[in-house]
């Protein structure tokens, strides 16, 4: 798919004699020797389809969570039986049991209703807080948004992971305590996020129009700054939502998050290093992890080619693509810095 | 027409080249197609010019009416896919450029013929330095060491006005303005020491007075052969002894450059006159706009495309495509009412 | 000249960073719960009041905290970084004994993402939409949402327990070898360089499937990278006009290709150094790996302040200094950046 040349494209308004107006080019003609990538060849996943894919998963796994009680005869946790332990997938137990006897099927499906949650309420803590902070540096400026920034750059350059795990030790192995430490880590992605979006939307024509006109400020940054400051903090609050889900498995499976007998992916994978000739005890844990963070993924990466205007009309110009796959992996840590 | 031409038509362009000689570039019933998501856009039909040595022909049209598409086609730089050149010959200097194998291809670009482009700033490699860039073609065509490249790219960055070449041969595109880039480009195009020069609307990035003088440098290379393709009449009239206009990937109209000005005989030619702003003429402050839209290119009409646009379209010409046709001496035009006209008159 | 003075600029910006780091790591690690110092000196020890006074006197533990951080600096200048509670050692010097095989399996595991993301992305960007594409971008895709912990599991589960062609998780080397002579700390190396091929061998079949797991993220991501960077590259304007000056097909891919398209991805390889020693901390825990990373999941589960501390500088500095040199060596490639656009 090529995409075609924008109306307007060529007509160079200091061109003093330009014969195409805007609107009098033809459609379907796309003549000039570069021609932009689609959506696809710039590292999204596939547009709409991906999209429709990733909002299936979620949408199912959400689903999952709210039902699982109804229709599986089995408790993640109670329902252990010693003589059927370390059975294989099949008959009664679709995933097998585990050491315990207990319905991997039945654990790993009880587990959405931890890992949604803990993401979700996570990715909206850092939000709100890294929001606010940046907001405020973003409005105030000076010495309040200088200092905001170095506390949040020196926050960025440790590895999340690292300082979770901190963190997490500090406070004690729970799932209360992943939200914590995951949020205590990155925020300040959010507040370098909406820092920027603050500081160049406050410069729009429209903002400045609202504040002439005597707009307070607080009414300023409701009506005229934050709605348009919010769109990729949408688009990154979402693909975080499998980024946390991810973290938050990786603290389990050292064993600083949720413990056992919880019935968490992570602590489940960490359940079954020990117990390495039974493969079904991590595989399905594990697909689980990775179906609901591929998900996230898509969504965000659909939301981010919607929204993204930059995307949309980039040209030729060198660091489309790579720029945004930058940004969207260090999602503001150390690839920021060096774009 | 009562009115004078736009802007003055500067050097006469009183070397008009006499019938009869061989042309240096010529393009002949050249046909490019384009596949997009929509199905086969016809971007080029048909398309032949020529081009006598030290004459400049300008190519004007609205953007998408294929003038580049042609130029990048006949020299075999259009990537395929998405494109295909699907007929048609290009001569340059009496070589057919669709006979050569892709390493005497490269023989003939940047020698024989070679290419100016619009956006300098883009078209040049970011991470070369400039004087690199003007000299690589050369290199090869001659063999030239790296050391007498490098003062041949300092040589021609002083023909085309650069100053403190010297220093500049040795910075990035990014460094230089858009004006010195630009001249910077028009030395790395001339470096080779080409016959013909294509420029691909080198002026359009340009502010007015820096587009003036790339256009005094353009008509101090008085031998050179030059296809000049924009969208600025201006320009033109300034700069082309012939001008060739195109519409929906085809040339409509072609002849000497006072002609198509005074002469106009495509109803299309004279509505893109008519849209022209003049200052010196109250009357008309406005920029008139042609009605309608250029058809679209995947599904074009069997007759004349500009029909739907037309003042003076007549049944006929929904039919079938008219020629290009004798309506003046070495004046075509392609529509059947000037046709008439010309049988007539 | 521009580059010296963009290198100086830079490392000058990352020392308020560093000192902040230590700031931070610092007061994280004293609001630590638990009584250090019981566990420290021991059950004897712990209870003993003169050897914990003499303790607290040294680290200054009953003044306020930063006054204790500028005991800690002073401490961590001279390469004294406190006592670990785990091992009853000086933390410098587990780090000094844990870091070079974290060290050889981040280094092991670039070759790997390096290699094989440039390769199957170039492969992507020439077959774009043919089937390789789709493969790679596959790839490409899982790779950047599989959990680590589990690819080095269901790994482990193939090609160990399954096939038998590759060691299980017992760390850097089999049961029947000795580390070679202490060079570098990287077994692969030491025993190249000493001639211990055996040894060597069995140290690089114990690295490929950690290494592997570890570099998928950024196998993952580089050839994401590779692909949309070769084919921005492939379709931007400069090649065309390098081939209307009819430049040879090598001069293309050497000079206007490549270079273009490699730039940013060989400089997101240099940021993955960075990712990597996080990513260490879980697969270390899987492979049994003796690095920093399980060092620093031990220590934390045991919460070993001193010994969380060391490690979280450590890996914060290393994270600050390598994204600082990456910016230069990215303005060293780059023009634009060296000069300012």
């Amino acid at each position: 798919m090529t995409d075609m040349e924008r109306p307007g494209d060529a007509t160079d308004p200091t061109s003093p004699v330009a014969l195409a107006g805007p609107g009098e080019t033809m459609s379907g003609a796309p003549v000039t020797p570069t021609f932009a990538l689609s959506k696809a060849d710039r590292g999204g996943g596939g547009g709409r389809l991906a999209f429709n894919i990733g909002v299936t998963l979620v949408l199912l796994w959400v689903v999952i969570a709210i039902t699982i009680p109804w229709w599986t005869p089995f408790d993640p946790v109670t329902d252990q039986d010693l003589q059927g332990r370390l059975a294989g997938p099949g008959g009664e137990h679709w995933f097998g049991t585990d050491n315990l006897g207990r319905d991997v099927f039945a654990r790993v499906m009880y587990g959405a209703r931890l890992s949604l949650p803990i993401a979700l309420v996570t990715v909206a803590v850092s939000v709100a807080i890294g929001c606010l902070i940046g907001a405020v540096a973003g409005f105030l400026g000076g010495i309040a948004d200088e200092v905001i920034m170095r506390i949040s750059d020196i926050v960025l350059s440790f590895p999340a992971i690292v300082l979770a795990l901190a963190i997490a030790a500090a406070l004690g192995p729970s799932t209360t305590n992943v939200v914590i430490s995951i949020a205590a880590v990155t925020w300040p992605e959010y507040t370098r996020l909406m820092r920027g979006q603050v500081l160049s939307i406050r410069n729009n024509l429209h903002v400045l129009a609202a504040q002439s006109i005597g707009c307070s400020r607080a009414r300023v940054f409701r009506v005229h700054v934050l709605p348009f400051g919010l769109q990729p903090i949408l688009v990154k609050a979402t693909v975080d939502l499998g980024m946390v889900i991810l973290l938050a498995a990786g603290l389990s499976f050292i064993g600083v998050g949720a413990v056992p007998p919880t019935p968490e992916w992570g602590a489940m994978v960490s359940e079954a290093q020990s117990r390495i000739d039974s493969w079904w005890l991590g595989l399905f844990p594990g697909l689980a992890i990775l179906s609901m963070v591929l998900a996230f993924n898509f969504i965000g990466d659909a939301m981010r080619d919607r929204f993204d205007p930059q995307m949309r009309t980039q040209r030729g110009k060198g660091g489309g693509a790579m720029s945004r796959i930058l940004r969207r992996t260090f999602l503001g840590r150390a690839g920021e810095r060096a774009a | 027409m009562s009115t004078t031409p736009p802007l003055t038509t500067g050097a006469e362009p009183a070397t008009q080249t006499p019938l009869g000689v061989k042309p240096i570039f010529e393009v002949d019933d050249l046909q490019v197609e384009f596949r997009t998501s929509a199905g086969v856009a016809k971007a080029v039909n048909h398309v032949g010019f020529s081009v006598a040595p030290g004459e400049c022909l300008a190519i004007v049209g609205e953007s998408g009416s294929g003038k580049t598409a042609t130029l990048l086609a006949a020299l075999r730089l259009l990537p395929t896919p998405p494109s295909r050149t699907t007929g048609g010959r290009v001569l340059v200097d009496g070589v057919d450029l669709f006979s050569l194998s892709r390493k005497e291809l490269r023989d003939v670009l940047g020698r024989d013929i070679s290419m100016v482009f619009q956006d300098s700033l883009s078209a040049f490699n970011p991470i070369l330095t400039i004087g690199r860039q003007i000299s690589e073609g050369v290199r090869r065509h001659r063999g030239l060491s790296k050391k007498a490249a490098r003062a041949l790219s300092i040589e021609m960055l002083e023909r085309v006005g650069v100053p403190d070449p010297q220093q500049r041969v040795d910075q990035y595109p990014h460094q230089l303005s858009g004006g010195m880039r630009q001249r910077a480009m028009i030395a790395m195009a001339l470096a080779g020491e080409p016959k013909v020069l294509i420029a691909d609307e080198p002026t359009t990035a340009l502010d007015v007075t820096v587009q003036a003088q790339i256009l005094e440098l353009v008509r101090s290379f008085q031998d050179l052969s030059i296809v000049w393709v924009s969208h600025d009449l201006g320009v033109v009239a300034g700069l082309a002894d012939r001008v060739a206009v195109m519409y929906a990937g085809s040339i409509i109209e072609q002849g000497p450059v006072r002609d198509i000005f005074h002469d106009a005989r495509h109803p299309y030619t004279r509505a893109l006159l008519g849209s022209v702003p003049r200052l010196r003429d109250p009357e008309r402050g406005d920029l008139v706009s042609i009605p309608g839209l250029p058809p679209s290119l995947v599904d074009l009409p069997p007759g004349c495309p500009f029909y739907a646009r037309c003042g003076v379209r007549e049944d006929r010409c929904l039919s079938r495509m008219p020629e290009l046709v004798d309506v003046a001496p070495r004046h075509q035009a392609a529509c059947f009412v000037a046709a008439d006209e010309a049988r007539t008159a | 000249m521009g580059l010296v003075r963009f290198a100086a600029r830079r490392l000058l910006l990352a020392l308020p960073t560093l000192l902040g780091l230590l700031v931070v790591a610092f007061v994280l690690a004293n609001y630590l719960p638990g009584d250090p110092l019981a566990r420290l000196l021991g059950d004897v020890g712990g209870s003993d009041p003169v050897a914990r006074a003499a303790y607290e006197k040294e680290w200054g533990l009953d003044a306020p905290i930063y006054e204790r951080f500028w005991v800690y600096l002073q401490h961590l200048v001279t390469g004294d970084m406190g006592q670990s509670t785990l091992t009853r050692r000086g933390v410098a010097d587990d780090l000094l004994e844990f870091f070079p095989a974290t060290v050889e399996l981040a280094l092991a595991a670039i070759v790997v993402a390096g290699v094989l993301g440039l390769v199957l992305g170039s492969v992507a960007a020439f077959y774009h939409n043919k089937w390789p594409d789709l493969v790679v971008r596959t790839i490409a895709l899982v790779a950047s949402g599989v959990p680590v912990f589990w690819l080095g599991i269901i790994g482990l589960q193939v090609f160990y327990l399954r096939f038998d062609v590759l060691p299980g998780p017992e760390g850097r080397l089999g049961r029947d070898f000795e580390p070679p002579t202490h060079i570098t700390g990287l077994y692969t190396f030491d025993a190249l360089v000493t001639g211990d091929f055996g040894t060597m061998w069995d140290a690089m079949r114990h690295l490929l499937l950690p290494a592997f797991v570890l570099g998928s993220f950024f196998l993952g991501l580089l050839a994401r990278m590779t692909r949309a960077s070769m084919l921005e590259v492939l379709r931007a304007p400069h090649l065309v006009t390098a081939r209307s000056k009819g430049v040879s097909a090598r001069t293309l891919l050497q000079y206007h290709i490549l270079p273009n398209a490699l730039i940013p991805t060989v400089t997101v390889l240099g940021l993955a150094i960075g990712g990597l020693l996080a990513g260490a901390v879980l697969t270390e825990t899987v492979f049994s790996w003796p690095g920093i990373g399980r060092y620093a999941v031990d220590a934390a589960k045991a919460l070993d302040y001193q010994a969380i501390l060391g490690v979280t500088v450590l890996i914060g500095a290393v994270y600050v200094i390598t994204n600082a040199v990456v910016d230069i060596v990215y303005a060293a490639l780059d023009p634009r950046i060296r000069l300012g656009e």
